[in-house]
């Protein structure tokens, strides 16, 4: 037995053969003859899928772009593994996916090949393209020598700074998805008109967000209407708002602590309306004329403009989840938290109630903190 | 009964081997089975397992109470059932183990295969996984143990990792609510973490090899709770990532959460860490299986070569394995359905019953 065992260890050395050469796994390449590929986009034209990859920028300020089609995202992908490239195409560290305008109209099968994917990972930022395809934005995009993979990266690095948007994971969309049947999804398009890029250049800028539904973007909610949506769904982290200052000129001031709470008003087990509260605090970031920040009659004035403005925002949000006949805030999850039992005898019928469902919005904010400066403020 | 006098373990290592081998159809079972049966209120499915696991240790602590120091719980169901029932009860278990080892070696290639080496072979995986693990079992028992101590401690580390960065991502809205309507479904919820976790008695059929006849409560109970806790964890960071949906719809929905650990933006794809340490619970579990397959067999059949009873073990887990279906969907469902099914007929059905009949018949 022991010379057995002796035997069977020698045998198992045999295994430790390396993984070059396809011996046990055809999918190791050396680290020097790999190409990485940051982003990949999935587009739709000819009732075919195009896939389209880019790497990062390269020493010699070059990246890569490369496009495959089939009828699947799967198909189109492996086309592209066919091309003779220098180096092997590796996809493990992607970290961008992009829909293309012509995929959003139908994006079946996009995120089950994502789910399915060994190599991508869920918790890559997934945006949709505005007015053109992913191939188009790739190819386009270019600043200072940066490709898109360098112009997403402050997109992404932003959205934890700024309360104006918010980028989506592909966790969150699919959990999401899966769990109430929407999901919002960051949109950017390409833009010509910055002043930082030079003749020729295209910058990728914010473009709102986008409304997904079953397995298609039925709508987008524009940029400027995103802070109304970002403070409902509570990832308004920060952002500056301009108030009147009853001067004739205005108060910056930045969101600090945004929450927005949602209750179901309920009458027995009938749903009468959806009471909306949001409670903030801000922080003076500049005044254009001066105020006396004692005054507590000041301060108030303010806080009315921010509770105000902030209604607008959050009434200009909800009047789009009523255009759209989705519940992209999700509004009925947090009913349902709130009132799980009375909940179970709506929730089939949720989406039909919905859109006629009276919304009371409460807005209680709080001017908190001016820095280092009390007395004056800007320029008489 | 079989002589022990060289190959001797402690009851801290018997416990460690019941309980480290365990991890791995845990990890693979649990939060699929308990979001399936529970929805959002699978969070409380560990508190619904303590009462059928309380009946579990019950049973384990009587019957090491009961045995000789010379005694496995092969010996005590034929004292108990009586010469010819007991060894046709024996006879049946070997065929459960031996499927079950075939069931676990496959789990363990399938989960390679679907999860990091698309591209590899069932081929490579299940040979290399099995001749580790009968060299694991034709080995001493006590060797076995003190490996899975050791293993135990790591596995451990790693899910505390896990844990650690898993937690802070979950979202409450994927948790709630719970309402009273949630407790059917949370107690079934209970009986598949306390199925999943009732494996462990089967290491008494080892305890001839302790020792002394006395066997750890304290630590039999502390491993015990340890298994519920991270059977809570493991429910709660997955469905507070995913939502209930959408871990219904994943075989393995741990594994894809951990694919999405980023360490501080410095350190990715801790999944493969994770399998190393999958492969060492894979390791024990089927060592451990097959000892047991090998000192049942020796109990029902007059046979005093361990090598060759091994060896036809390994040819058969080896066979049934690979051929037991073709494809990994139809093979999901019986890992996930039939192999839990007969294991909580056995642990729940025929464990009670021999001692109820044992202690019927003052055998006991």
């Amino acid at each position: 037995m022991r010379n057995i065992r002796i035997l069977a260890l020698l045998a198992l050395c045999f295994t430790l053969c390396g993984c070059s050469q396809n011996r046990l796994f055809a999918n190791y390449r050396e680290l020097d003859q790999t190409e990485l590929i940051q982003t990949m986009g999935m587009d739709k034209t000819d009732g075919q899928v195009g896939v389209t990859v880019a790497t990062a920028v390269q020493e010699d300020g070059t990246f890569t772009i490369f496009t495959g089609r089939g009828q699947t995202v799967a198909k189109a992908l492996s086309q592209i593994h066919t091309y003779p490239t220098k180096k092997y195409l590796f996809f493990g560290h992607i970290t961008n996916l992009l829909i293309g305008t012509d995929m959003c109209n139908d994006m079946s099968g996009v995120l089950d090949f994502i789910e399915r994917s060994s190599d991508l990972r869920l918790d890559t930022p997934f945006f949709v393209v505005r007015g053109c395809s992913t191939r188009e934005l790739m190819e386009k995009a270019k600043v200072d020598g940066a490709g898109v993979t360098e112009l997403l990266q402050p997109l992404t690095d932003e959205s934890n700074l700024g309360s104006d948007n918010h980028v989506f994971t592909t966790k969150e969309i699919i959990s999401v998805l899966s769990e109430e049947g929407y999901a919002l999804v960051y949109a950017v398009q390409l833009t010509e008109d910055n002043d930082k890029i030079s003749e020729g250049e295209a910058n990728v800028v914010p473009a709102g967000y986008g409304v997904i539904r079953g397995e298609r973007v039925i709508g987008y909610v524009e940029y400027e209407d995103c802070l109304g949506v970002n403070i409902l769904i509570n990832e308004a982290v920060n952002g500056v708002l301009e108030l009147p200052d009853g001067k004739g000129g205005f108060a910056a001031v930045s969101l600090a602590n945004s929450k927005c709470e949602v209750e179901g008003v309920f009458a027995g087990d009938t749903l009468k309306g959806i009471t909306v509260k949001i409670t903030t605090s801000a922080n003076i970031e500049q005044l254009q004329n001066s105020l006396d920040l004692n005054d507590e009659k000041v301060i108030g004035q303010l806080e009315g403009e921010l509770s105000r403005l902030l209604y607008s925002y959050c009434q200009r949000a909800i009047d789009i989840t009523r255009d759209l006949s989705t519940d992209f805030l999700g509004f009925g999850k947090r009913v349902q938290i709130d009132r799980p039992l009375a909940w179970r005898k709506i929730a089939d019928s949720w989406d039909t109630l919905y859109p006629a469902i009276p919304i009371e919005i409460k807005v209680d904010a709080v001017i908190e903190r001016t820095y280092d400066i009390m007395h004056t403020g800007g320029v008489e | 009964m079989r002589k022990s006098t060289k190959d001797t373990i402690t009851a801290d290592q018997l416990t460690s081997l019941a309980f480290t081998g365990l991890l791995s159809p845990l990890i693979w079972l649990i939060p699929h089975t308990a979001a399936e049966s529970a929805g959002t209120a699978a969070v409380f499915s560990p508190l619904f397992a303590i009462p059928p696991l309380a009946v579990l240790v019950f049973l384990t602590f009587s019957f090491a109470r009961r045995r000789t120091s010379e005694e496995g719980l092969a010996d005590m169901i034929i004292r108990c059932l009586g010469n010819g029932l007991g060894r046709a009860v024996c006879a049946l278990l070997i065929l459960w183990f031996v499927f079950y080892a075939a069931v676990s070696l496959r789990t363990s290639a399938e989960r390679f295969l679907s999860t990091i080496f698309p591209g590899g072979s069932l081929w490579v995986f299940m040979p290399i996984t099995l001749g580790i693990s009968v060299i694991g079992a034709a080995g001493r028992v006590r060797s076995l143990a003190s490996s899975s101590q050791i293993f135990f401690r790591l596995i451990i580390f790693v899910l505390v990792v896990v844990f650690a960065f898993t937690l802070p991502q979950i979202s409450r809205y994927n948790l709630l609510p719970y309402t009273y309507l949630d407790i059917p479904p949370a107690a079934l919820g209970g009986l598949a973490v306390a199925n999943a976790i009732s494996p462990a008695i089967y290491v008494l059929f080892l305890a001839h090899k302790v020792k002394d006849s006395r066997i750890n409560k304290k630590s039999i109970l502390a491993h015990t709770g340890l298994m519920l806790v991270i059977s809570f964890l493991m429910i709660i960071t997955v469905i507070g990532n995913f939502g209930v949906a959408f871990t219904n719809t994943m075989q393995n929905p741990f594994f894809t959460m951990i694919r999405n650990i980023s360490i501080f933006n410095v350190v990715e794809r801790w999944e493969a860490v994770v399998v190393a340490m999958w492969v060492l619970t894979d390791f024990i579990f089927l060592s451990v299986l097959l000892t047991i397959s090998k000192t049942l067999t020796r109990v029902v059949i007059p046979v005093k070569k361990d090598g060759l009873i091994l060896g036809v073990i390994s040819v058969a887990v080896f066979l049934l394995g690979m051929f037991m279906e073709s494809n990994a969907f139809s093979f999901a469902k019986i890992s996930q359905n039939i192999c839990p099914t007969v294991n909580a007929v056995v642990v729940f059905g025929l464990l009670p019953l021999v001692w109820i009949v044992g202690f019927l018949r003052k055998k006991l």
